[in-house]
């Protein structure tokens, strides 16, 4: 009998993945047809925040509301940053969470501190319940997306829209992240030509955003 | 073309074999009989200071971090940096001319890729420590071109439509 039901989780998770895929290759519009879409940033060190910051500063602040930042533990640089362009309280939250791996933190430990920032991402992504997820490849994005992707398979929040941007320092590779979460994102930008030529079907190419 | 104020930026890692190349004799001779160069300022990040003393007729400023370069950026007449993403987008943004030295020693460095991309469109120069000096040498602001800005309108328009917001 249990044998049977977990097959049948299986099966269907299966089935949910390679539909969510297919469909993920043809940009279909959103049909929430909801005034504001609530939005989660993902912020990064360095680069990775203030290229995500630009993309932010360009956003219909009534459609894109609330807004909620994810930042990594002790990443204060980050937070600064994005204070210094929102300024209504009201619209925006921050969350902070355990970053996977520390520079010079060994393998073994790191497997915890990788689970534990996966387990912050489940209040996170249920109190948030974002329609959309923007996130340019910083190493915390990948259990944040895994997460939310594993929500969506699930029918727990299947609103949600996964847009990865390829940072623009990319130009003839993907980064890890991107790897990882190519096809669990509906929607995933690179900046360059011979890296939009290169990596899937799938990939927008706009020309550079910087 | 004069290049009166060359302003030298590697981030907030270090570079100090390309500080070190730039305090050789020959490097001051390009500076001064080629390039005109009165004044040098360097932002050397965490690498150590480098003595230029030896640079009579120029005069050299060294310091290892500051908030913003931004005003380095807008006086300098030409700049020399390291092939760091930020540093690239902020002195092309300035539309001021760039000479991108990278650093060959860092393995897998993708930021070689971004230099060399950028090149290709004509909006910077980029070269190594060994051929440092015949980039300077024959360096030439007037086949560079000015560096356009990017098209972030079409993704934030192609994102509306998407969350079916037009």
């Amino acid at each position: 009998m249990f044998m049977l039901l977990f097959f049948g989780i299986i099966g269907f998770a299966i089935g949910r993945v390679i539909t969510l895929c297919i469909s993920s290759f043809f940009h279909q519009r959103n049909y929430l047809n909801e005034a504001c879409a609530n939005t989660m940033i993902i912020l990064g060190s360095g680069g990775h925040t203030t290229e995500m910051l630009e993309i932010v500063k360009k956003l219909n602040k009534d459609k894109y509301v609330p807004r909620f930042y994810v930042v990594s533990e002790n990443d204060q640089n980050s937070v600064d940053k994005l204070l210094s362009i929102e300024n209504d309280k009201s619209e925006y939250k921050i969350y902070v969470i355990t970053r996977s791996r520390k520079v010079h933190q060994s393998y073994f430990s790191s497997i915890f501190t990788t689970l534990k920032s996966f387990i912050d991402c489940i209040p996170l992504l249920h109190h948030s319940r974002p329609n959309l997820i923007l996130c340019n490849g910083p190493g915390i994005c990948v259990p944040v997306c895994i997460v939310a992707y594993l929500l969506k398979v699930f029918y727990i929040n299947s609103a949600c829209r996964i847009v990865f941007i390829e940072s623009y320092c990319r130009v003839k590779t993907l980064s890890l992240s991107g790897w990882i979460l190519l096809y669990m994102t509906d929607l995933f930008v690179v900046q360059w030509p011979e890296l939009a030529k290169k990596v899937s079907r799938k990939v927008m190419y706009f020309g550079r955003l910087t | 073309m004069e290049f009166k104020r060359i302003f030298v930026t590697v981030g907030t890692t270090e570079f100090d074999h390309l500080i070190e190349k730039l305090s050789e004799k020959e490097v001051y001779e390009t500076f001064k009989c080629r390039l005109k160069c009165k004044e040098l300022i360097i932002q050397r990040g965490k690498g150590k200071e480098i003595d230029f003393s030896h640079f009579e007729d120029i005069n050299v400023q060294q310091f290892d971090l500051k908030t913003t370069i931004e005003n380095d950026i807008i006086e300098a007449d030409l700049v020399i940096s390291h092939a760091g993403a930020g540093t690239c987008i902020d002195v092309l943004g300035k539309k001021k001319p760039l000479l991108v030295v990278v650093n060959d020693t860092l393995m897998n460095n993708h930021q070689v890729e971004l230099a060399e991309q950028l090149n290709k469109d004509g909006y910077l120069v980029y070269c190594f420590l060994s051929n440092l000096v015949e980039t300077l040498e024959k360096f030439d602001v007037t086949s560079l071109k000015e560096y356009e800005t990017g098209n972030l309108n079409k993704f934030i328009e192609y994102l509306d439509d998407f969350m079916g917001f037009i």
